[in-house]
């Protein structure tokens, strides 16, 4: 049966355009910061802005693709020092791990294959940005896009600028 | 008793009326000068014309005949403000005209009237008009010539009245007190009854059940009705006073159809108030004590502690003998009949399963303590405390009937209102009472806003104040209320598409509305409009089995209702649209699935589904029995049968019922409900424990969603899967380990095969906390919020009385036993009854 609570889903109410801004405007920062050498090559590869058209075809932002680039970068990073995932180890050296990559370039092909997996776990993780408690473990990734979608309006807002990964490739937004 | 309920006897007054006719006053304003009454009858005038014609009239005061003034009396000016304020008597204010009266008893009248009204003529003050009154009859056309030829003479209006006109306002005025103080008639007086307004109801009342009891075919198949309408006709006659044997005869024939019937509940019902009658009514004390040991008989297992109240009420009227001296205590075997009733209450007092009923024979238990040890001052004070706890205990139980005790022992006050500790019982009393007032008083107007709003089609605001209208209704004092919020909160939900939770307010209501006061039920109509309902959801959600079930249980209510002389032609007409709305169902069944239902014809006649049995028959292609039932003009040719069932076919109720089944004839059903973005799948094998189980959980789920504010929950599974199951591995409750994280396959809720008889003797309360616990976790399990948002959710929620609305009637499963027991609810059950009808 189908109620008519189950039609139309409201915004939820940690929902907050500015605050959703600002961590764009954070995410931006943080990747250009972290991983500017390595979007500099990718934005150069023609296969990595075939992928990413896809990308923007779903709808994912520049931010987006920036935040699961720095993700793969990161998995990258433990697999070379072998540390052992997930773990509280992992966990405590995040900021160190990411400070590492500063002037670190992986080959484009890595990301090609290791992207369509890290996008998914992008919705995920960003659950966490929004203060929300996850208590299982079993999310399914297009069930969390969902609600981060229609509920949060997560991959709605951007800050103005020419895709990154376009065709020719756009420039970092002003932050 | 006549003192203390005097609502109980007859209110039936002998007046005595004078027997004055129409002939005696003829008569004897024939004969007045014969008695020399020619002032009496002046007198008897003036007064006459005063209710008559007009109130402000003067009397001659001068010598008989008119004296100096002419007339025999006339008019006074009346101020216009006192014209204005006053009540005058008649429709008519005075006038302001000045008229004059001349009243005569002469046979002569013509004569009179011209010689009357030339003196009136010639005086200085001036009429206007002109009244002659005479005891001699008139011809009309006389009289007419005679007025008109004076006023045309004298230049105002004359006016003449005659016998006809007096007897004529005698008779149909009333007025006939007037004319015997007046005129001196001599009459004799009769003894007329006046009905009180409580016996003229009783005996409209009582009139029409003996027409009803006379028309035993009404009955047929219902003695418990018949008997309770003997019961219903015996206590009428009781309270309208009627002779004895008549009295006695309806309670006898009452009493005899309840022992046929085996309704221990209603036999001790007949038995109680014929021995009460017999008592208060007939002061037989010996006829009393054979009556009370006859009934005294059937208390051993009772399963209600009214009954027991019943036979203790009896016992104390025999107690009350004792102390009089009129009967002996080996007599009465007082304590021998005490110790039974105890017994009983002490069985019932225990059974935690029942906790209204439980507390209420706990409550008496704790009154014939306090009756016992009387004579004791530690016993009373201990008696008076156990009471005090017995309401207090009392204040969550809706149906124990709280106020009814309260009322009865304030009653009680004058006897036992010096006993020490009925003053600290008393503050409880009154304590609690007012809390429980101000709670209903609440409640109503809830239930009146709620209703509004759903009239204005605001469903959710409608079903907020309706569902706590309902929760604070629910006291026996306020039931029927309570029901009607409770049917308002079902059609609520079934407007917002949640038939489960709606399923689950209708079987409330059905089950809420059994109450019976005195064997007969109290809300029939409240019943029926429920079952009806249940029909209506069981059809949307599929179930064919349960709908037959609930189909039948109407049919057998609306014959109640009939019975209880209701005109029931509109409701009979809307089981008739049910039957051909699950007609429409199985046309529209694919064929392969309409064969599951081969075999389910006889099961439908049985339960009056004539249209449904007809269309399943063209659906299984049975053309040969299709065209023995239908009428001779549909069955012409092979087309028009087509015709006929494919208009049927694409009736709109087609559109309203469910895509699919529930699986009726597996080993196990799904259930499924969608809320907020989230479907809820319930797999339970298909047993009436685990499905009851089931359906409670899925109605509690969307009651407590309903209102829930869907943009403070974050849920993040689209998916939640339950297994419902049996098992000797399982465990009564299954456990919900609170503390793990959710199994990504469901919930695995496997019980013990004997778990419908946990849910039936377990405290319902503890049935409740398990439910909370469950909801609660699958809340934390299923969304993402942190834990303080949900929190405050849930205070919100807290306020709302949500829990309440939502759990506060679980175990639905011991419902669903009361009413329509285990088996009718599944399909081979229907089956059964086409092979064996």
């Amino acid at each position: 049966m189908n109620s008519d609570t189950g039609i139309k889903p409201p915004l939820h109410r940690r929902f907050d355009k500015n605050r959703a801004m600002e961590f764009i405007r954070n995410r931006y920062r943080h990747c250009r910061n972290k991983i500017a050498k390595q979007v500099e090559v990718l934005q150069k590869d023609a296969a990595f802005r075939e992928k990413c058209k896809e990308y923007y075809k779903r709808g994912y932002k520049d931010w987006v693709i920036l935040t699961t680039i720095l993700n793969c970068m990161i998995n990258f990073k433990i697999q070379e020092l072998g540390l052992k995932l997930p773990s509280e180890e992992v966990r405590n050296k995040y900021l160190e791990l990411s400070n590492m990559l500063q002037n670190t370039v992986y080959p484009t092909n890595k990301f090609l294959e290791n992207m369509d997996l890290q996008i998914k776990f992008h919705s995920i993780l960003a659950l966490n940005t929004y203060g929300f408690e996850l208590r299982r473990k079993d999310f399914k990734p297009d069930v969390v896009e969902k609600f981060l979608r229609e509920r949060m309006r997560h991959f709605d807002f951007d800050l103005p600028h020419k895709p990154l990964f376009g065709e020719p490739p756009g420039s970092w937004p002003k932050m | 008793m006549r003192a203390r309920h005097p609502d109980l006897f007859s209110d039936t007054l002998s007046l005595t009326e004078p027997l004055l006719t129409k002939s005696i006053i003829e008569y004897h304003l024939d004969t007045l000068t014969s008695r020399k009454q020619e002032l009496n009858f002046e007198e008897f005038c003036r007064r006459l014309i005063e209710l008559e014609i007009c109130p402000n009239i003067k009397p001659q005061t001068g010598p008989i005949g008119g004296g100096d003034s002419k007339v025999d009396a006339s008019t006074y000016p009346v101020a216009p403000s006192l014209t204005e304020r006053c009540y005058w008597g008649s429709p008519d204010p005075p006038s302001d005209e000045t008229w004059g009266f001349a009243f005569s008893c002469k046979k002569r009248w013509k004569e009179k009237v011209k010689e009357d009204v030339k003196n009136i003529a010639s005086l200085e003050r001036k009429f206007t008009k002109v009244f002659y009154i005479t005891n001699q009859f008139t011809r009309d056309k006389t009289r007419a010539q005679v007025e008109l030829e004076l006023s045309n003479k004298f230049g105002f209006e004359v006016h003449i009245l005659d016998r006809a006109w007096i007897v004529n306002k005698i008779i149909e005025n009333k007025r006939e007190d007037l004319a015997i103080e007046t005129l001196g008639i001599q009459v004799s007086y009769a003894e007329k009854p006046q009905l009180g307004p409580l016996d003229a109801s009783r005996q409209r009342e009582f009139d029409t059940l003996l027409k009803r009891l006379s028309q035993p075919e009404l009955y047929f198949g219902n003695d418990f009705v018949l008997a309770q309408d003997y019961l219903k006709a015996a206590k009428l006659a009781r309270s309208l006073e009627k002779p004895r044997h008549e009295v006695d005869g309806l309670f006898s024939k009452a009493r005899t159809l309840a022992e046929k019937v085996g309704n221990k509940g209603q036999i001790i019902r007949c038995g109680y108030h014929h021995a009460w009658t017999t008592y208060w009514w007939f002061e037989d004390l010996s006829s009393f004590e054979r009556i009370y040991s006859e009934t005294e008989g059937y208390l051993p297992g009772t399963v209600d502690a009214e009954d027991c109240e019943l036979v203790h009420n009896l016992w104390m009227l025999l107690y009350g003998e004792i102390t009089k001296g009129k009967i002996t205590q080996d007599r009465a075997r007082l304590n021998e009949r005490l110790s039974n009733i105890k017994k009983e209450l002490d069985r019932l007092a225990r059974e935690k399963n029942r906790p209204n009923n439980a507390l209420y024979a706990e409550t008496l238990l704790s009154f014939t303590d306090l009756i016992e040890g009387i004579n004791d001052e530690s016993k009373v004070k201990q008696a008076f405390t156990q009471l005090k706890n017995c309401l207090s205990k009392s204040i969550d139980l809706g149906t124990y009937p709280l106020m009814k005790l309260i009322n009865r022992f304030s009653e009680m006050g004058e006897v036992f209102g010096g006993l020490p500790g009925y003053d600290s019982f008393f503050a409880e009393m009154v304590s609690i009472a007012r809390d429980r007032l101000s709670e209903t008083s609440e409640g109503e107007l809830l239930f009146i806003r709620g209703m509004q709003l759903l009239d204005m089609n605001n469903l959710k605001d409608g079903l907020r104040c309706l569902g706590q209208a309902r929760v604070k209704l629910a006291k026996r004092e306020t039931l029927e209320k309570s029901i009607h919020a409770s049917l308002g909160c079902s059609i609520a939900y079934m407007a917002m598409g949640l038939h489960w939770a709606a399923r689950m307010e209708a079987l409330t209501s059905a089950h809420a509305s059994m109450i019976t006061e005195d064997a007969s039920f109290e809300f029939p109509l409240e019943c029926f409009f429920a079952s009806k309902l249940m029909g209506w959801l069981e059809l949307r959600l599929g179930r064919i089995a349960s709908f037959i079930a609930w189909h039948r249980f109407s049919w057998f209510l609306l014959n109640y209702i009939k019975s209880q002389g209701y005109n029931a032609e509109k409701l009979e007409e809307e089981l008739m649209i049910q039957d051909e709305v699950l007609g429409c169902f199985f046309l529209n069944l694919d064929h392969k699935v309409v064969k599951e239902f081969d075999g389910l014809q006889n099961g439908l006649e049985r339960a009056n589904l004539f249209m449904s049995k007809l269309a399943l028959l063209y659906a299984l292609g049975d053309i040969d029995n299709v065209v023995k039932e239908l009428p001779k003009e549909l069955t012409e040719n092979k087309e028009k049968i087509d015709d006929y069932f494919s208009k049927w076919k694409d009736q709109p109720a087609s559109e309203q019922m469910p895509d699919n089944l529930t699986e009726e004839t597996h080993s196990y059903r799904k259930f499924e409900t969608t809320l907020m973005g989230v479907k809820y799948y319930i797999i339970t094998r298909n047993q009436f424990g685990p499905m009851a189980f089931a359906e409670n959980l899925l109605g509690i789920i969307e009651a407590a969603l309903a209102l829930a504010k869907w943009e403070n929950l974050a849920f993040i599974v689209d998916k939640v899967n339950f297994v419902v199951d049996i098992d000797e591995s399982g465990n009564n409750p299954p456990s919900l380990e609170l503390d793990r994280p959710p199994d990504p396959d469901g919930y695995y809720m496997i019980w013990k095969p004997d778990m419908l008889e946990w849910l039936r003797k377990t405290n319902p309360k503890e049935i409740k906390d398990y439910f909370m616990q469950l909801l609660l976790k699958l809340l934390a399990d299923t969304t993402i919020d942190p834990l303080e948002d949900l929190s405050q959710e849930l205070e919100r929620w807290h306020k709302e009385d949500t829990f309440s609305r939502a759990i506060g009637m679980s175990p639905t499963c011991l419902a669903l036993l009361d009413i329509i027991g285990e088996e009718d609810h599944e399909l081979r059950y229907w089956y059964k009854a086409s092979t064996t009808s």
